[in-house]
Formats: C-alpha cells, structure tokens, sequence
C-alpha cells in the first residue's frame, strides 16, 4: 500500500509539470484563437457549434434550448460549464456562438 | 512537506505565466461591463411513505452564484438551506475560484465538488439525479468522497483524435473513525471532516475518454490515495486506497423511438490492515478484519421522442440498482442491495415531478457484539418536485 501511495504521488506530480509546462510552452509560441485549435482533431473543427450543443450538452443533464438565457448570461453559463463539464475551449467557443446566434 | 514544494511551485509558475500574458495583452484587466455575475440554483422537496412512516420528508433551497470576472478567472458558490427533522440546516456546497492557466487547463482552489467517479461531481443536484433518492455509498454514513477543501488542475483535451478530460487534485482528505466517540463504527473512513485532522493530503484524480466522435460514450477511472488517522495518533499511518470506474452513455436510439441514459460506477475503497482496539461498556475490545468496502450503481434511462405527443416526450422511465458491501467481521460489516424504479415528468429542461418505488435490503449495519446480523427489508415510494432556476 505505502509503495502505491509513492507511485501515485509521483505520477500526479510528473503528469501535473508536465501539462502545465507543456501547456504554457505551446501557450506562449502562439495567439490566444491558435492555441484553442492546436492539436484539436479535424473532425471536431468540422463540426458545427449546433451539433456539438447537441452532442455535449445532453450527456448530463437535459439540454438547454438557446432560448434559456440572454447573450450575457451565456456567457457566464458556458464557461461554468467549460470548467465543470469540461468542455475543451473550441467546444466552448463554438457552443457559445451558436447559442447567442440561436436565442 | 512534499505539498510546500508543489503548490509553491504551481504558485511561481503561474505567476511567471501571468505576468509575461499580461505583457501581450493585459488579459485579466477586469474591464467596464466585461464582468459578469449569474445568480441560479435549485429547488426540491420530497415526500416519502413506507411501512414505518409517512412524511413530506424533507425541501431544499440551493443558490448558485456565478461570477465572471474574465475570461480567466471564475467563481462558483453554491449554498444549501435544507429543512431535515424541524431544523432548516445550512451548509456550504462548494465555493471555489477557477483561474483558467491555458485553454484547456483549468486550476481550481477553494471547496470543490471531488471527481471521484461521476454521481457527485455530476448528478447529484435533484434537476440533474433522474431518482428523488442517491446511491448506495453516498449520505449518511456515505463511504464515498463528495467534497473537500483544496487544490484542483481539470480540463479536457484530445490525444491522437481522441478525446479526454482529466482532474488532478490535492486536498485535506478523510478521516477514520477511531472508535472513541462511535465504537460500532471503528475503521470507517469518514469524508467530511469538519476540520483537517492531519498533515497529510489527499491525491487524486480522474481520467475520463471519448472512444466515439460523437461524445456518447464516456469511460472514467478515478483513483484517491490518503493517509487517514489523527495526527500523533495510533492510526496516523493508516492509509486507504479507493478506485473507481464509471461510464456514461447517452444517444438517441432510432429504433426504441427514444434517448437512452446509460450511467454507473462502481467504486472500491482499501484501507490499511489495522488492529484497532476500543473501549464498549468498559471492556476493552479489539477487532481486526480486512478493512475493504464496494458500492456500484447501475442506471437506465429512457425518454421517448416519437410520435407528437408533448406529454409522452416529457415522461422519462428509469431505473437504478445499486449495491453497498462493507468489510466482514468489522463491527459495521453489512451487505446491502437497493433497486429504484422511477418515472419523471418533466415540465421544463430543468423542472419535473418524479415518482419512485424503491426497494431496499439490508443485512448487518450496527450490530450488536454476538449477534447474527439482521436483515431488513424496506419498500418506499416517493414523490418529489425539482425545480431548476
Ligand atoms: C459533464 C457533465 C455536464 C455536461 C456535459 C454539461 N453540463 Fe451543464 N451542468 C452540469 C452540472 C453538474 C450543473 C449544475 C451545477 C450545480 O448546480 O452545481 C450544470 C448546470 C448547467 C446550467 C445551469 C447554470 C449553471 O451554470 O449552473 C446550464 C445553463 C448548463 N448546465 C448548460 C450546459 C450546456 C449549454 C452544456 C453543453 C455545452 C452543458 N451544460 C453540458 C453538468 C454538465
């Protein structure tokens, strides 16, 4: 048990560094809008924002039509959900578009 | 002394990351009307009734407050006011800032809802449970981490086309029951301490993946590693090592005319082999037994989208078993199976009434020292309204 606690300690601490540093590196060679969609497969920029509403935000709790909230609360809604539900950021951009366009 | 290290230096990276953001941009400058608060929450009461009573059990009032403050930081709060036996008790969900390092990485400190597996992190909120009751394993005398005060990195990203989310934590983590206050329940874990009882923390973490592009499917393993006795204690060094699976599986399914919810875990808790040795009626006892607890839960879900009906597409069916075993031998040892058959209405995305008959059966719990476990049977139905706001 202690020697699995150890090793659970280790990889937390090695996986955590090396997002973080990783993350930050690629962060810092590219604007804010590159960074989103680096390494983001090409079938989810294919996909559009309503469909990836329809995807993501069942899996959960029922969805939410767009109607719900206004713009600005979108705003604060999605991004609560980008954190709680993680959501990927192009995910979030893309849902976060279509709702305001939808409401 | 190991946790000084880290969080300073998550602490001094964060701040080196910042301040060269804010040369290029001045990004967390809270500009006029870019601010932003939500104040939400929900809202239940149930009503219960079963061979020994019959009562409008208990209602709940939930706040949320949400605030924006830009596109990297974030605050989320939730209150609980519940009226239980007579008294309205309040206590503090969660309350945490959330400072968004880089897309897709996420650093969250304050109270936070644990992401071991998904019921609590996820579903439990009434709007969001698709039962009036939880599993097995959580409330009183829960075995199941729900949440706890600390640090927290979470995000979700893909890898090689697939994706995946991810949570790595460190928090002050639970307690054992040592037996002096409660001699029946000695060698429990108990998760929600009211204060941090020793030096050492909790890690944990999540790793949830997507095997199908369109997000159906989810597959989870969390895993949570502590040290849990009372600091300079006898049981200081006992440690436990909990993991859990869970899954999720959502999707229209042509065929049965419908959306069918597939979602469960299953979870496992160890701790340390340990003598303990209390005191019952002024006679010293000691007990040793293989300290390994299990629960799992199983739930369908199916709500209909055919035909034009509004009232048949707003029924949803569910159904959830659920099992709860903990260690034989212990003075706690029990062996418990709860099946929950329920029908919701819903009137809105976020506000239903829900039906449920639920059969629970237990054998062991608290039993007296000698005496063959008892069994019991339960049957209850319950009706309870959610509301989502
Ligand atoms: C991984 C699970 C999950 C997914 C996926 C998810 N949500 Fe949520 N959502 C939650 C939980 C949990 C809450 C409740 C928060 C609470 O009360 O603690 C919530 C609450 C909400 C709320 C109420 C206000 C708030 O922020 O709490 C809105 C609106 C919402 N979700 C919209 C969405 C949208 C839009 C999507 C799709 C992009 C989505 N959700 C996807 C879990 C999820």
């Amino acid at each position: 048990m202690k020697d699995i606690n150890k090793i659970l300690l280790l990889i937390s601490v090695v996986a955590f560094t090396a997002t973080v540093f990783t993350q930050c590196a690629s962060q810092q060679n590219a604007t804010s809008a590159e960074s989103a969609t680096k390494g983001v497969p090409e079938y989810v920029l294919q996909k559009s924002g309503a469909q990836l509403w329809a995807e993501s935000c069942i899996r959960c709790h029922n969805t939410a039509s767009p109607a719900t909230f206004s713009d600005v609360q979108w705003d604060v809604a999605v991004k609560h959900m980008e954190i709680r539900a993680q959501l990927t950021r192009v995910e979030a951009e893309k849902v976060l578009e279509f709702l305001k366009s939808a409401n | 002394m190991k946790y000084k290290y880290l969080l300073s230096s998550l602490l001094i990276i964060l701040v080196l990351v910042e301040s060269n953001a804010q040369n290029q941009s001045g990004i967390l400058d809270p500009k006029p009307g870019n601010s932003r608060f939500l104040l939400r929450g929900y809202s239940d009461a149930t009503f219960m009734s079963n061979d020994e009573e019959t009562t409008f059990g208990n209602a709940r009032f939930v706040p949320l407050f949400l605030y924006k403050q830009s596109d990297k930081l974030f605050f989320e709060g939730e209150l609980e006011f519940e009226v239980e036996d007579g008294e309205v008790e309040v206590a503090l969900e969660y309350a945490n800032v959330n400072y968004s390092i880089a897309p897709n990485l996420n650093l969250r400190a304050g109270k936070i809802l644990i992401p071991f597996g998904i019921f609590f992190d996820r579903l439990h909120p009434s709007w969001i449970n698709r039962l009036p009751t939880v599993p097995l394993g959580y409330g009183h005398d829960g075995i199941l981490p729900t949440s706890d005060l600390g640090v927290e990195i979470r995000g979700a990203s893909y890898l090689r086309g697939m994706r995946f989310n991810y949570s790595l934590y460190v928090m002050n983590g639970p307690r054992i029951e040592d037996g002096e206050d409660e001699a029946e329940e000695v060698g429990m874990i108990v998760h929600e301490g009211n204060e941090d009882n020793n030096n050492n923390k909790a890690i944990g973490g999540r790793l949830g993946v997507f095997p199908l592009r369109d997000q159906s499917l989810e597959i989870g393993f969390s895993a949570q590693s502590a040290k849990l006795g009372n600091r300079d204690s006898e049981l200081e060094e006992v440690g436990a090592l909990l993991y859990a699976f869970d899954w999720t599986y959502v999707r229209k399914v042509s065929f049965l005319g419908g959306v069918i919810d597939l979602k469960g875990q299953v979870n496992f808790i160890n701790i340390d082999d340990q003598t303990y040795t209390v005191e019952e009626d002024s006679v010293m006892e000691s007990y040793t037994f293989d300290n390994k607890s299990n629960s799992t839960f199983f739930q369908l879900g199916y709500r209909p989208t055919f035909g034009s009906s509004q009232f048949i597409k707003n029924l949803e069916l569910v159904g959830r078993y659920s099992t709860l075993n903990t260690p034989e031998e212990a003075p706690w040892e029990s062996e418990s199976t709860q099946l929950a058959l329920g029908l919701n209405y819903w009137i809105d995305w976020r506000t239903a009434v829900k039906f449920a008959y639920q059969m629970d059966s237990i054998t062991g719990g608290h039993a007296e020292d000698g005496e063959e476990p008892e069994s019991l049977d339960v049957n209850t139905f319950y009706i309870q309204w959610t509301i989502g706001f």
